[in-house]
């Protein structure tokens, strides 16, 4: 549809050779069409990424917590003070100066990224893994000699440092009718059967981030942010864990319909509770390893409800021996067509009108004029 | 001169226009093979899948190869028993399989459900795929733009694998054979 939009430009130039055939040469008759031209593809690869575009959330956990100490040194420098007429400097003076590095701290984590820190943060870290080794840099500084002190991670699960970061993927499901979308959930199923928000990580910050919902355990939201720190590296996977209170096992239906299964890496184990016990469970996943659902769903059903954080390994421990793998969406679903949206096909066609008319109205005004007129004037009546 | 300049520009312009209709159809037939190398290649997928979930069974029922077809026989009322809950020892399935299998334990027979439960939805998913690359080409066919370009081609049927209950209702439109409570269950 949107290649219509090419009709307006080809259209524009008959006009123009047929009511100004001086004044508009070929390079502007190809100007004429080529810009539009390049504004209607532009406008359809960003119509098509916008509507595909989704986010999903890699796991990892930092490996190395670095303080740079603040340290100074001396730049020798000579500037110019006054140069003759052929531009040679003809009086120099002393210009140098002492430059400040000042103190800073970074993470790095297991698939090899590095991130900003706090001093709190690698204090924390430090004193949690009982690790400050001192590193010599040495510098050439001036008056202060600053260096370095690395913190590393000790191996205990428990003292694991989450990161979650946020990539971006391709998903044609959510923009277009395939039978694989959901439809929406309104406000009175959401409210009815208390479902969940997409949580916003980016508010959480990529430290703080948590993976579950229904219950505030410290426990359980700590093991699962330590699981998903472990595994996200081999695995990709985001885990989740729901719990629903007194709803019946439609709330999960509707909690898959709602976040439209969720994204591609994650794996989300809704339980329902009620009266103490695990009433139903089941899982929320694009994954292609659907044992690992059902395995997980069966065994929730028969563990214990105040014991949560057994669920939470139990979850870990299937999709690690089930191994684990996350659609490809991109492969998978390649068949998809996304047309850009009939927005879009009215915008291009306005912007593509307004440039059209903007470009000819410039080729009508400007200099040049038609340098092949006098090859056809022999032809001219 | 006013003339030649427009011929030759209405002719640049046919040109252009030829060009783009060319590519187009060239464009939308390509898609069209596409779509329907795709649906075969998935049909075989479902073929896959679904001999898949007799191998997975019988492996983890512990069946021998004799006990297939009696398997298979009894296999779709088996399942459309409740095969799982609190009393999964009273199952149908389970009760048939430790007939034929006297090892069978309740252990294997949670495993077993779990993979039926993966299989069954393995197998959904594998035929919502198709019916997804059916409904791409249909759409491909009918729109206004694509549709003209391929107004010789025909529709590929797609076969859904349903059962003869579900088929009965499709095309009767009645489904008035509901025993939630097994009221009119058989004695067993």
């Amino acid at each position: 549809m949107i290649y219509l939009c090419f009709l307006i430009p080809l259209i524009a130039i008959i006009i123009m050779s047929w009511k100004f055939p001086r004044r508009v040469n070929i390079t502007e008759r190809i100007i004429i069409f080529a810009v539009p031209a390049i504004a209607i593809i532009v406008a359809k690869v960003i119509s098509t990424s916008t509507q595909t575009h989704d986010t999903e959330y890699w796991n990892s956990h930092v490996i190395k917590s670095t303080y740079y100490e603040r340290w100074n040194e001396w730049i020798e420098k000579r500037c110019c003070a006054s140069y003759d007429a052929s531009g040679n400097c003809t009086n120099w003076y002393d210009c140098s100066y002492c430059e400040e590095h000042p103190a800073y701290w970074t993470a790095s984590d297991n698939i090899g990224k590095t991130y900003s820190y706090t001093k709190a943060q690698f204090e924390r870290d430090a004193k949690m893994w009982n690790s400050r080794k001192f590193k010599d840099m040495n510098r050439d500084y001036h008056t202060v000699d600053g260096d370095v002190y690395v913190a590393t991670y000790d191996k205990v699960f428990e003292h694991t440092v989450p990161i979650v970061k946020q990539y971006g993927y391709k998903n044609k499901i959510q923009a277009s009718k395939s039978v694989f979308n959901f439809e929406p959930v309104d406000t009175a199923q959401i409210r009815k059967y208390g479902l969940y928000r997409y949580p916003y990580y980016e508010l959480m910050g990529i430290f703080n981030y948590n993976p579950v919902m229904g219950t505030v355990d410290k426990d359980v939201v700590n093991r699962l942010r330590w699981h998903n720190a472990h595994m996200g590296a081999v695995w990709k996977v985001n885990m989740m864990l729901l719990v629903f209170h007194n709803q019946p096992v439609r709330a999960a239906v509707l909690q898959e319909r709602y976040w439209k299964r969720g994204n591609k890496n994650e794996f989300i184990l809704c339980l329902g509770h009620s009266g103490g016990k695990i009433k139903w469970a089941k899982v929320i996943s694009w994954t292609d390893k659907k044992m690992i659902m059902k395995t997980v769903e069966q065994k929730a059903r028969r563990m214990d409800y105040k014991n949560l954080a057994a669920i939470v390994d139990m979850m870990a421990n299937e999709v690690k021996v089930g191994q684990f793998t996350y659609k490809k969406f991109e492969e998978d679903f390649n068949y998809i067509r996304v047309e850009p949206t009939m927005k879009a096909v009215i915008w291009t066609m306005v912007i593509t009108f307004v440039i059209t008319v903007i470009i000819c109205l410039i080729a009508v005004f400007n200099q040049f004029e038609c340098d092949i007129g006098n090859k056809f004037s022999r032809f001219s009546r | 001169m006013k003339r030649p300049v427009l011929i030759w520009t209405i002719v640049a312009v046919i040109t252009v226009i030829g060009f783009i209709y060319f590519m187009m159809n060239l464009s939308y037939e390509k898609k069209d093979v596409d779509y329907r190398e795709a649906m075969t290649a998935q049909k075989k997928t479902i073929a896959n899948v679904k001999d898949k979930i007799w191998k997975v069974l019988k492996q983890k029922a512990g069946l021998l190869d004799k006990q297939e077809n009696a398997f298979k026989a009894v296999f779709v009322d088996l399942m459309s028993e409740r095969y799982e809950g609190e009393d999964q020892d009273q199952s149908p399935m389970f009760k048939w399989i430790k007939e034929q299998n006297p090892d069978f334990k309740m252990e294997m027979y949670m495993d077993m459900a779990a993979a039926i439960e993966a299989n069954q939805e393995e197998f959904m998913e594998a035929q919502n795929r198709l019916i997804d690359i059916g409904r791409e080409h249909a759409k491909l066919l009918r729109a206004p733009v694509s549709g003209h370009f391929l107004k010789d081609k025909d529709t590929v049927e797609v076969v859904v694998v349903v059962s003869s209950h579900t088929k009965k209702v499709m095309e009767t439109g009645i489904d008035d054979d509901v025993d939630l409570f097994g009221s009119n269950k058989k004695e067993k």
